[in-house]
């Protein structure tokens, strides 16, 4: 994880737009928002210190009331630290910008967002079906409160 | 099939003619279930041990079955795996490509009641046998070689059982 | 007739491309994967993959389940190297709940790892040479893997999907003549592998066949997040067992090969490599096994703390990662999966112009590519 001192030096570049996150078990996360996403992305893998170029994972989670978030983990490397960012969204109309032309490994990882939880894109080049059939029509089906007739639900005990 | 179909017909009416057709049956039988071509289709973990079956410890070759890449030229179909339900249009394209007679094995949990994924799943078929017609079932998940070879050989016998009246042209299969 | 800007020594013959599915039933594909070839004549252009024929939903499925009954599943995301899926999924789990395990478990599951790791690429030798049309390494290779699955069958009662590792440790501990029983393995598995070798590294015609085809630069590979012996052969020293220390790996005593070219061939040979590693990984490990006892006396349902965090461990085909968010209940709120074939089939279509069918064939076995991973 990004030393407490480079952590300070990005949240204090970034001012109103970033928040520090306190996550257990402790790791360097930061909040930001939607629009200033793409500059904090292409500041942390330009910037000599921190050296960011390796993309492990984007995951969206839904959190019903408390809107929903898209969770992106970084790492670098050649100077062996991580960061984990995070975005909030608003549930009844959730958007966010692409980061491929920085880190092409999101690509698809944006595409099943898109597909199973009905996050908008912004500005990627092909958003279609990736996982689900080609006529799947019931909706995004990993959103918490989705249901459907045929769906089986696994006895509680 | 022309005038072979129309020969077992012919036997069957003329008296001690149905001597003649279990012989023939016998013999047809005997070669058909001692060279079970299988088609290589596994979706998932069941593919693997269907690998195993067919390599050096239990070996497909003793008996007679050789894996052909092409539904064309393959008798026995084995559905290893889960099926989905974006796969089980081209399953239902395989089987039709497969030429009579032609038989199906579901093997494996899943492919039988949809295994595992059974509860909480959107988009797996709850067992093959809803879109093609199966013949010999094989639970485990996923089962041992010695299952998957027992089950082969339950379809050598359902084979042997076959009757040549049957493939004529006036009943459909 | 001025000639085809395309294809100058077509004259003036008018030339067109055209699309080749190789679908989703295909020898070659290793498991359920459909691309869409668009070639000129022999020569591939393009080529889109189309993936989601084994998506299963085991996110949505582990979100209704307690901690325990979620590691069968994870056993079935990658059921080729199902150990360290398991391993993944306890190590989130145990760095959340902040849940201690005994050191004998850990020595075992590094042990258990790596002989998974071998089981793992001696699969992928065997279909990488089936699909160049060898038949014999494929024979040989999963020979030299029914002793593993045997040793593996003796500890946990299965073949293919052990549900072995669990959180807190292992389920159960390894037979008396366990250890000797391995020894004796690691010491054939060396001399099998001169086996391999003899066959497959100085063939003409394998040669010519994974020599400078498909080669991926290092700065693609980092930027499609590729992991694992795609990337190591690449050139990049990247290893997360040395990189991002995780178990008891930081003990042994292991080299990692790093390839020079990132050519079919380099991707063929880290993993030759690797598994002659792996059995000096295991041979430290069983010299220094510790007594005690592996499992966790746990109730069957326990609650986690809250909290969140992103896993990763470095499984036999590059990155797996598992990313769990809790929120203090019986069952995980998100539960979300990671697997290196993603990636890897991402970066197909930058480097498959101007490739053969047969050179394709070629890479796609190299980059050893598992459909469950993907689709999940």
């Amino acid at each position: 994880m990004l030393s407490d001192q480079l952590l300070t030096q990005l949240l204090e570049k970034f001012g109103d737009k970033t928040q520090k996150l306190e996550l257990k078990p402790v790791q360097a996360a930061v909040l930001v928002q939607a629009q200033s996403l793409i500059e904090l992305v292409a500041y942390i893998k330009e910037d000599e210190n921190y050296a960011i170029d390796y993309l492990s994972s984007v995951s969206a989670v839904d959190y019903l009331e408390d809107g929903m978030e898209m969770v992106y983990h970084f790492s670098s490397t050649s100077k062996h630290h991580g960061l984990t960012i995070k975005v909030k969204l608003d549930r009844a109309k959730p958007e966010i910008p692409t980061i491929i032309e920085h880190f092409p490994a999101a690509n698809w990882f944006e595409r099943e967002a898109w597909e199973l939880y009905g996050i908008n894109i912004v500005g990627h080049p092909e958003l279609k079906t990736l996982l689900l059939s080609e006529n799947w029509d019931k909706g995004w089906p990993m959103r918490r409160d989705w249901d459907d007739e045929d769906f089986v639900r696994f006895p509680e005990f | 099939m022309g005038v072979i179909s129309k020969v077992p017909v012919f036997l069957e009416k003329t008296p001690g003619g149905g001597i003649l057709l279990t012989q023939m049956d016998k013999v047809l039988n005997w070669s058909r279930s001692s060279s079970l071509w299988y088609l290589l289709f596994g979706t998932a973990c069941c593919a693997i041990e269907m690998m195993c079956t067919g390599a050096s410890r239990y070996d497909f070759d003793r008996l007679g079955m050789i894996f052909r890449a092409s539904p064309r030229q393959a008798d026995l179909m084995f559905v290893a795996g889960t099926i989905t339900y974006k796969m089980a249009d081209r399953v239902k394209i395989l089987y039709e490509q497969m030429s009579e007679p032609r038989y199906v094995l579901a093997m494996g949990g899943c492919a039988v009641r949809g295994g595992p994924f059974y509860y909480d799943s959107y988009s797996v078929l709850k067992g093959i046998d809803l879109v093609i017609p199966v013949d010999v079932y094989i639970p485990g998940c996923p089962p041992r070689p010695e299952s998957l070879m027992e089950g082969c050989i339950k379809v050598m016998e359902k084979v042997k059982k076959e009757k040549l009246a049957d493939w004529s042209s006036d009943s459909a299969k | 007739m001025e000639d085809n800007p395309n294809n100058p020594t077509a004259g003036d013959l008018r030339t067109e491309e055209f699309q080749v599915n190789m679908g989703p039933q295909h020898p070659s594909t290793h498991g359920v994967c459909r691309l869409l070839l668009t070639m000129d004549g022999e020569v591939i252009r393009k080529a889109e993959p189309y993936i989601g024929y084994l998506h299963r939903g085991i996110e949505k499925i582990c979100e209704n389940r307690v901690y325990n009954q979620i590691t069968p599943f994870m056993d079935r995301f990658e059921y080729v190297s199902s150990m360290m899926c398991d391993w993944v999924y306890a190590l989130c789990a145990e760095r959340i709940g902040e849940i201690e395990v005994s050191p004998r478990a850990e020595y075992l599951r590094v042990i258990f790892a790596e002989l998974q790791r071998i089981a793992s690429h001696l699969i992928f030798v065997g279909t990488f040479a089936m699909d160049l049309g060898a038949f014999t390494p494929f024979l040989y290779g999963l020979r030299e893997r029914e002793m593993i699955i045997d040793m593996f069958e003796e500890t946990c009662g299965q073949r293919l999907t052990y549900n072995y590792i669990r959180i807190g440790g292992v389920s159960k501990d390894i037979n008396p003549d366990f250890v000797a029983k391995c020894r004796k393995f690691t010491k054939y598995l060396r001399e099998a592998l001169e086996d391999y070798e003899t066959i497959l590294n100085e063939n003409p015609i394998f040669l010519s066949r994974t020599k400078k085809i498909a080669v991926l630069p290092a700065d693609l590979a980092i930027a499609y997040g590729a992991s694992g012996p795609v990337l190591r052969a690449s050139g990049v020293n990247w290893d997360l067992r040395k990189d991002d220390s995780y178990g008891y790996y930081d003990k042994f005593d292991f080299k990692v090969p790093v390839g020079q070219n990132g050519d079919t061939w380099d991707r063929y040979y880290m993993r030759i490599v690797e598994m002659r590693e792996a059995t000096r990984i295991i041979d430290q490990a069983l010299d220094g096994l510790p007594e005690g006892d592996p499992t966790l006396k746990i109730k069957p349902s326990f609650k986690l703390p809250e909290g969140e965090h992103y896993t990763r461990i470095e499984s036999s085909r590059g990155e797996m990662g598992c990313y769990i968010v809790s929120k203090g209940e019986k069952k995980p709120y998100r539960l979300k999966l990671r697997g290196s074939s993603f990636n890897h089939l991402m970066v197909l279509p930058e480097i498959v112009d101007g490739l053969l069918i047969a050179d394709l064939v070629a890479m796609f076995a190299s980059l050893d590519v598992i459909m469950p991973e993907i689709d999940r």
